[in-house]
């Protein structure tokens, strides 16, 4: 038993007051009640076995809520006021976020008294503290106290689970951990001392980490949101294309000199390393750089340093990266040998070339490992067999904040892992480029320019067709409800036009434009075809514009 | 060499050389001749000898049943075997990283037996026709190192096995097929793999050997009777993780011959990584390896951890700037401090004079180390078998203490060890007595010997101390005599002092006090505290944390949230977390307005926000005309948060976007 508790992992394991039988316990047997009790002791015996994690979460971390918190009540314009928030100066703003603290424990109070079991009585204190946080007198101790939770029953389990997480919220914690920063600045400074590269006016990083609940997140997730319905329509100039995009960001003068300089000399500090991540790499470990910003220029650079090596450079955000690719560039271009067409024989071939000849090596760069097309545990794996060949060296870099969840045990271990943190703060411009993005950034071009390609390959009779149909669409433009145009009026106009005779015809017009997915064909409840551009109405609008005879 | 196309996500590089040509010319590595290198190697080499012993002696076990079960099967004529598979199942644990050298040994021990072995990896047991083909090759091309008659996979069939079966094989040599994963690979597949074997099971001797992570049921649940009555199964067990870990920390950490120690933080981070996350032993070498390579990298000062008898060579080799360097690490300088006045400072700075001082330092931190083990080892013994071990089970868990804690003897936990100690019998007492003078027996160091010395004293008087209360000269409360109550008291307290107290309980009490006076409270102090330890001690927990786990996502937040912790430059000061400046990165202003929406974001009341921080002069009214170089870095911000993962675009409501987190 001794070892099995030691073994036990599970810190979440609970006692809970099983309610329900005490409740019931009028008419239940005797024997019944004794059992729960027996049950409930061996489980506190459990509880108190279990061996808890010392290090791995530690009191001073970044609490997970600073990321994934509940956020103030949604009110209207949060982001407009917090906006005007912080513009204003201090003096300001003191005083509202206390109102906003009185506010709430009056509400804490009330929904304490009615004790429901509501998600906000959890909701409230930590809604509190995060305004408090903001104060920096010694005051809000004295506001905190009540706030603190009323530990009903039903609240209690929640609190002592949350306990060590929360508590990073309040003051004291902030202060303790401005204390520590000085501590770890010592610190820091006796270990980096002996070493001679990361000396130099190498920021102090206090490294903390943090840790999510994911109760909270799906809280968030299953609320109703109520946002404003203004859309990007009511802003008077369009929306940006791409080149323009890229000439307006072009000489990044929006950044300030002084972080130009900062940015600089980051990166420099990093690039002081290669040496010791060539080292690092040399020991069979793969190098793993994350952090903020672009770490592209980072790793380009280190290629420079070995470009001695025969390399691969890979980029993981490249839309249509496949592995196929990457053994090719293997096998057919550095080894030189023919590539077969299974994955694992390609695996079983670039293994077997290089156990060969130990001294070689084989550099893989990997921007984004995390990429797109890589996210699959096939794809992860091909990657991780690669690094775990001793003569292969791996450095690769990550952005998504999920990534570390594309491997499992097997995968990390096959990889080994050196972690490394590199904040560069350089945007991602070449990483993004590739991206259908978000709705600002419309990449209307490429749309636009193959509708022109097809149409201007059409019959002039297609093309009248086409026209017809976009000029409904725009006229329909109010029109919430418009499913398209119902194929019998196309035909009407069409035919009114001297455009088509039949039906028939109309219909092997249609056939073209669909397989170019000019127009899309929707059924509606009573089995009528519309028709219906699968394009913005501005773009349409632009394209008829050009086209329009 | 921009390696950006939009067409292409992969840019080959020649480099210098091609791989393959043996006439190629390196370049000797650098840092081949530094001298922590040198200790870096060689410190490694130890720990993998130390590890290998380990290893030898982990799978011991295992090796020979399964040698025994396999020569067995080979013994036996086919026709006793009764057209059953047989089949060994391998509870190997979770630590499935660990398990690939486990099955290369179990090859090798098998080799000698038969050598038609077959390694099935779970990649190559996703479909039938993979899993027949890949068995069939490798026990076919086992046989003959020239690859010549079967080379071709698409012929490895059974039909052709039992061909060459007949004509190249001993009719009782047995064909071993390892399946490495048995979790992983396909429950259908392996199904029909077996249903399959064993319709050949007349005619030739099969073995399965299966790798299985969890438990005994996983085969039950994966496979129906109908297969597992096909199967004649022999069970064998792995020894258990958390021994195998004690064992591992015993050869490394503790052990004296290995100069580098972990303490503190560090410490105490590898032994939850492993007992939390993965039970891996193979993780915990590598992580143990990225915890030296920060020790020593590039860090001349550290070759001084070495075996007491290469102090002198190594010294030699340091420089006047590494010797300074050491002058400067803490606990060197509070020695230094401490040991001089004013007047003979310089003359104990002089580089010869310290040379001389230091090795005298890092003498004493080996003789110290390895008394402070032989103490912990001690402290163990006597504490680990108390009722409920209130300083717990495992020697490491002994160490954590004693290198973790500040002042192990202040701790709750050590007090009542020692409370509970005194309530031993004299029978468990002398047997933990002896078992601890048998722990400094083995050890060399001449206070040891002293130690054990007065113990073995402390022992004799308590073998010879009685049980009994010795009889004193009762003092009996004579009716006659007047005594005022408090007298009174002070009499029934003394008495019943007295009377308690056994010969034995006094001999007791006093090899308990002399034990924590004597011996715990003068060799058992934090590492932290000694002269030198930085040279053999490695304790940043946090540095290891970051580069052993990572921090991804608090690296990204704190970037994001408080951009000064990195740029360090004086505008993107933060009085608190929530304050926004217009001097911040587009990103963070973009990120900080974020986290005060929900599930979904407005884009156009996002702009506006963004506008109203970095163009607060026009901000009074809601801007229609945006400045179009605002609205690009707008956009690219927004792209590039996308990117990081925190929101994605919705189909929900038009302009917006979904908070992902």
């Amino acid at each position: 038993m001794s070892t099995v508790e030691n073994l036990r992992r599970s810190s979440r394991l609970k006692v809970r007051r099983p309610k329900r039988y005490i409740s019931s316990s009028s008419d239940e047997n005797l024997d019944d009640t004794i059992e729960v009790n027996t049950a409930e002791n061996e489980l506190k015996d459990v509880e108190e076995n279990v061996q808890k994690p010392v290090e791995l979460f530690s009191n001073d971390d970044v609490s997970g809520e600073a990321l994934y918190k509940l956020q103030t009540p949604a009110k209207k314009n949060a982001m407009t006021k917090k906006a005007y928030l912080c513009c204003t100066p201090n003096a300001l703003k003191l005083p509202t976020a206390k109102v906003v603290i009185e506010k709430i424990n009056i509400n804490n109070k009330e929904l304490s008294k009615t004790s429901q079991k509501d998600q906000k009585i959890s909701k409230v204190p930590i809604v509190s503290r995060k305004y408090e946080s903001g104060l920096t007198s010694s005051e809000s101790e004295s506001i905190s106290e009540p706030s603190d939770y009323h530990p009903s029953e039903d609240t209690e389990d929640e609190t002592t689970d949350n306990d060590d997480i929360e508590s990073s919220y309040d003051e004291k914690d902030e202060i303790k951990t401005k204390n520590q920063k000085q501590k770890f600045v010592s610190q820091s400074n006796l270990l980096s001392t002996p070493k001679k590269i990361n000396k130099k006016n190498k920021p102090s990083i206090i490294h903390k980490d943090f840790h999510m609940e994911t109760d909270e997140y799906f809280v968030t997730q299953s609320e109703k949101v109520i946002t404003s319905d203004r859309t990007l329509e009511h802003l008077r100039n369009s929306r940006l294309t791409k080149e323009k995009l890229e000439t307006l960001l072009a000489n990044q003068n929006h950044v300030s000199s002084q972080h130009k300089k900062n940015i600089y000399s980051l990166t420099k500090n990093y690039s002081m390393l290669f040496p010791m991540w060539y080292f690092i790499m040399e020991q069979g470990y793969t190098v793993l750089l994350y952090g903020l910003g672009s770490k592209r220029c980072l790793i380009n650079n280190f290629h420079k340093s070995i470009s001695y090596h025969p390399s691969l450079v890979i980029n993981g955000f490249f839309p249509s990266l496949t592995t196929k690719d990457i053994l090719d560039g293997i096998i057919i271009d550095l080894l030189e040998l023919n590539c077969p067409s299974n994955a694992t024989e390609c695996i079983d071939v670039i293994e077997k070339a290089l156990r060969k000849n130990p001294k070689d090596r084989l550099y893989l760069l990997i921007h984004n490992i995390d990429g797109i097309m890589l996210r699959s545990s096939k794809a992860q794996d091909l990657l991780s067999c690669l690094a775990n060949i001793p003569n292969v060296c791996v450095l690769a870099s990550i952005d998504h904040i999920n990534a570390p969840l594309l491997w499992d045990h097997t995968k990390h271990s096959k990889f080994n892992f050196f972690w490394w943190d590199t904040t560069t703060f350089l945007s991602y411009q070449e990483e993004t480029s590739y991206e259908s993005s978000l709705l600002v950034q419309q990449t209307d071009a490429i749309a636009l320019s193959s509708l022109h390609n097809v149409f201007l390959s059409l019959t002039s009779n297609a093309k009248s067709i086409y026209i017809l149909l976009a000029k409904n669409q725009l006229n329909n433009n109010n029109n919430v409800n418009f499913t398209g145009m119902a194929f019998k009026d196309l035909y009407r106009a069409a035919r009114e036009g001297f455009l088509v005779s039949s039906d028939l015809a109309l219909r092997a017009q249609l056939t073209e434009f669909i397989d170019h997915k000019l127009v899309k064909i929707k059924r509606n409840i009573d089995s009528v075809e519309h028709l219906i551009i699968p394009l913005n109405n501005g773009l349409l609008k632009q394209f008829l514009e050009e086209h329009d005879m | 060499m921009d390696n950006v196309s939009v067409s292409k996500g992969v840019f080959a590089h020649k480099g210098a050389y091609k791989i393959g040509n043996k006439h190629t010319k390196f370049q000797p590595l650098d840092y081949l001749n530094e001298p922590w290198y040198r200790t870096y190697s060689e410190t490694w080499k130890s720990i993998e000898n130390a590890i290998e012993d380990i290893r030898t002696g982990m799978f011991q076990q295992v090796l020979n049943d399964l040698e025994s079960f396999v020569s067995k099967i080979k013994a036996k004529p086919i026709e006793q075997l009764e057209n059953e598979i047989q089949t060994a199942i391998l509870l190997t644990g979770v630590n499935v990283s660990d398990h690939m050298i486990m099955f290369q040994r179990v090859i090798s021990k098998l080799e000698p037996i038969t050598k038609h072995i077959a390694v099935i990896l779970s990649r190559d047991s996703n479909n039938i026709k993979n899993l027949v083909e890949e068995s069939i090759y490798q026990l076919i091309s086992n046989e003959k190192d020239e690859e010549d008659i079967l080379t071709k996979k698409s012929q490895c069939h059974m039909r052709n096995l039992h061909l060459w079966y007949q004509q190249y094989c001993d009719p009782d040599d047995p064909l071993v097929i390892l399946i490495t994963d048995f979790e992983s690979s396909s429950p259908q597949v392996l199904h029909d793999f077996i249903l399959i074997l064993s319709s050949y099971a007349s005619s030739m001797k099969f073995i399965l050997i299966f790798g299985v992570a969890t438990t005994l049921h996983a085969i039950h649940r994966s496979l129906t009777y109908d297969v597992t009555s096909k199967l004649n199964v022999q069970v064998f067990h792995m020894q258990k993780q958390i021994d195998i870990l004690s064992d591992v920390l015993e050869k490394t950490v503790f052990c004296i011959n290995i100069p580098f120690k972990l303490i503190g933080r560090a410490f105490q981070f590898l032994t939850d990584i492993f007992l939390f996350y993965d039970f891996s032993v193979e993780n915990f070498l590598h992580s143990y390896k990225i915890c030296m390579i920060q020790h020593f990298y590039a860090n001349n000062v550290n070759s001084l951890c070495c075996q007491p008898q290469k102090i002198k060579h190594r010294m030699s080799s340091l420089t006047d700037e590494d010797l300074t360097e050491i002058k400067k690490l803490p606990s060197i300088e509070r020695y230094i401090e401490q040991h001089t006045s004013d007047e003979n400072k310089d003359e104990l700075l002089d580089n010869d004079r310290f040379k001389e001082t230091l090795s005298q330092l890092l003498n004493k931190f080996h003789q110290y180390m390895h008394r402070f083990l032989t103490t912990v080892k001690c402290l163990h013994n006597l504490m680990s078998t108390l009722p409920n071990a209130p300083m717990g089970k495992q020697l490491r868990e002994y160490y954590t203490r004693a290198v973790y804690t500040k002042d192990l003897k202040e701790s709750q936990e050590y007090k009542e060890c020692l409370q509970l100690l005194s309530f031993l019998s004299k029978k468990e007492m002398l047997g933990k007595l002896n078992s601890l003078a048998a722990i400094m027996e083995s050890s060399k160091d001449s206070v040891m010997n002293k130690v054990k010395a007065d113990l073995q004293s402390h022992i004799k008087t308590i073998e010879e101390a009685g049980l009994e209360v010795a009889s004193k000269p009762v003092d009996i409360v004579s009716a006659g005599e007047k005594l005022s109550r408090l007298q009174l008291k002070e009499k029934l307290l003394k008495l019943s002092q007295t009377q308690s107290r056994s010969p034995y309980k006094i001999a007791q009490q006093d090899v308990i006090d002399y034990l924590n006076q004597k011996v715990f409270s003068l060799y058992l102090v934090n590492p932290h505290y000694v002269p030198a330890n930085e040279i053999f001690c490695f304790s940043d927990g946090n540095l290891a944390k970051q580069h052993i786990r990572g921090s991804l996502r608090a690296a990204i937040h704190s970037g994001l949230n408080d951009p000064h912790v990195y740029l360090n430059c004086e505008c993107c000061k933060l009085e608190n977390d929530d304050a926004i400046l217009s001097t911040l990165p587009d990103l963070s202003i973009i990120y900080k307005l974020h986290l005060e929406s929900r599930k979904l974001i407005n884009m156009y009341d996002w702009l506006q926000a963004f506008l109203i921080i970095v163009d607060p002069a026009n901000s009074a009214r809601q801007q229609r005309d945006v400045d179009p170089k605002l609205q690009a870095r707008f956009t690219q911000a927004v792209a590039e948060l996308e990117f990081l993962g925190f929101i994605k675009s919705s189909r929900k409501k038009r302009d917006h976007v979904k908070r992902l987190t």
